[in-house]
């Protein structure tokens, strides 16, 4: 079989071939997407938005409609909101609970964060408790690159809303890359490395005997957090209660993080053109909160769910759950690496357009 | 979840592109939806005036267009201000010639068609452009004139003056009393307006299964055409 053999004779020891074949799998995966992806032109009435356009499918327009006319709905409220509470302070919680509300259902619409945040955790096959703090962290981090890209570049060296385009482009690129990157890390460790410790134990006319680490066993994931970060002993994630590595965590903190919602810089702006920067920076913190419930919810669902499959083939301790636990990984490693690509490539060709 | 569980196959299979695709589809859906779509990022409060010559004929079709606040500061972010707080004109005049060129590209059209019989009439160069900042309100508006190249009557066939943006990023309403006038038509004629119908969800699911060069079967084109703001105007 030339695939096998192909895959058994790549020795992925050296970090030069390993290289070249993560550079081999983006060029492939990049030349395929370009081909498919469609990135929008720039509207004539631009705003940072978000720059995919991917195609919709059946019911969930349905969805999406109605998620779509909640989150107007208080969006259409928040500069009322906003001059309320500049007249009045006591009628602050009001901005505040709008822009929470904004918050919960803007990340139930159309956005990245959470489909790479539910997939990474799965990878990862992270604690509940560590999904749901990375869920928190990213968005407040979203709300605090928000704040501080408006803060600085409209606040403090007064630039256009164009300019303030032109960065979040920037910043989007950036968090795209990460991603790409972040994916590509998870598909070496969940795809490749088990894929070609597979194919090496079938073949038993390789030598073998150094390539213990390569084989499919319930060990991996560990022996990946120390290949990875230098981590001795590190347990298996299920035994360990809420030991989130922050090493491990920033790639998909930034890759979610760096991109600011559109609904905050929105209000941001607006607030300060109101001179009352204040209540633009707790509402943006606000939605950051409300975005973060939700995503949590979302990837403790889909962490659930995970191990649901994973233990109906026996759990760690049987083949079968080992394989399904495995697959599972492996899959939602690939799904990060193609978010990645298809993010990147229209914000690239998006990039291009505005700039 | 099939995409997931054929990954399982993958050292034993030749099939790496169909699984591509397969994972492409769940990426896809996991996306769920078109974010241009699914929610407007703005509101344009809109206005129109068809404007007609001494002989009764259709000449042009004037629109002043009330952006939120929300947009409307963000407009005005970073440019200088008057002591009242607006916007130099100088800065006006050059936001409005940037939101006409990009108007202009055919993608977009004006957001506007006007049509007579089926037939898209042609317009010329936008005319009498102006930005004004509304202090009272601290909104923004935009006026416009699209002048028909081959100015028409309305007497044998209703002209049809459609507004809408295709992505729905914009909302337009033309709520406002006196939204729709025709000031200078001849008496006889009448103006209506025809509020979109609300999107069902059939039919928003197939428009958007529908890439943006596709062609429109025919049931789904006039089901398209109800979505957007219409004026008809008929001169018996």
């Amino acid at each position: 079989m030339p695939m096998s053999q192909l895959s058994a004779s790549i020795h992925l020891k050296s970090a030069v071939t390993r290289w070249f074949v993560v550079l081999v799998l983006l060029a492939a995966a990049n030349l395929w997407f370009n081909g498919t992806v469609q990135a929008q032109s720039p509207h004539p009435f631009a705003v940072p938005e978000q720059t995919l356009n991917a195609p919709s499918l059946g019911w969930f327009d349905q969805w999406t409609g109605q998620i779509a006319i909640w989150q107007s709905h208080f969006y259409r409220q928040l500069t009322t909101a906003v001059r309320a509470w500049k007249a009045d302070g006591l009628q602050a919680w009001w901005l505040l609970a709008l822009s929470f509300a904004y918050g919960v259902f803007h990340a139930l619409g159309p956005g990245h964060g959470k489909a790479i945040l539910s997939a990474y955790v799965v990878a990862n096959r992270e604690t509940l408790k560590n999904g749901a703090i990375l869920a928190f962290v990213s968005s407040l981090v979203q709300a605090l690159v928000a704040i501080a890209l408006v803060g600085v570049a409209a606040g403090i060296l007064n630039v256009t809303g164009a300019v303030l385009n032109e960065v979040t482009a920037y910043l989007e690129l950036i968090a795209y890359a990460f991603l790409v990157l972040l994916g590509t890390w998870l598909i070496y460790r969940h795809v490749l490395i088990p894929v070609v410790g597979l194919v090496r134990t079938k073949h038993h006319d390789h030598d073998h005997s150094d390539h213990h680490h390569d084989h499919h066993h319930d060990h991996d994931h560990s022996q990946g957090d120390q290949a990875c970060c230098g981590h001795s002993h590190f347990p298996a994630p299920e035994q360990v209660a809420g030991q989130l590595s922050w090493r491990k965590a920033w790639g998909a903190i930034l890759a979610i993080g760096l991109r600011p919602c559109s609904g905050a810089i929105l209000v941001l702006v607006f607030a300060l053109s109101q001179q009352f920067f204040l209540a633009g920076v707790a509402a943006a913190l606000a939605m950051g909160l409300g975005t973060g419930i939700t995503v949590a919810t979302l990837a403790l669902t889909s962490l659930s769910i995970s191990r649901v499959v994973a233990s109906a083939g026996g759990g760690q301790q049987r083949p079968w759950g080992r394989r399904i636990g495995h697959t599972l990984q492996a899959g939602a490693a690939l799904l990060v690496f193609f978010f990645g690509i298809l993010l990147f490539s229209a914000a690239w060709q998006y990039s291009f357009r505005l700039l | 979840m099939a995409a997931i569980l054929r990954i399982g196959r993958l050292e034993r299979s030749g099939r790496l592109l169909q699984w591509l695709r397969a994972s492409l589809a769940a990426a896809a859906l996991f996306m769920w939806g078109n974010s241009a779509q699914a929610h407007p990022h703005m509101w344009i409060e809109a206005k129109m005036d068809l404007q007609f010559d001494a002989q009764g004929q259709l000449v042009s079709l004037a629109q002043i267009w009330l952006f939120d606040e929300m947009f409307s500061s963000y407009a005005k972010q970073g440019l200088p201000e008057t002591a009242e707080g607006a916007p130099p004109q100088a800065e006006l005049d050059k936001i409005a010639q940037d939101w006409m060129s990009a108007l202009a590209d055919p993608m977009s059209h004006y957001f506007t068609t006007i049509s007579q019989g089926g037939d898209v009439l042609t317009v010329g160069e936008p005319r009498g452009v102006k930005a004004t900042w509304q202090a009272q309100t601290d909104q923004l508006s935009l006026r416009f004139e699209l002048p028909l190249l081959q100015p028409v009557f309305a007497n044998r066939l209703p002209v049809t003056v459609s507004v809408a943006d295709p992505t729905y990023f914009v909302a337009y309403s033309f709520e406002e009393p006196n939204a729709v006038t025709a000031l200078t038509a001849p008496a006889i004629c009448r103006a209506v307006y025809k509020r979109p119908n609300r999107l069902d969800d059939q039919v928003a699911a197939r428009l958007a299964a529908i890439p943006p060069s596709g062609v429109l079967p025919p049931d789904l084109l006039l089901a398209a055409q109800a979505l957007q703001h219409r004026v008809e105007l008929s001169c018996p």
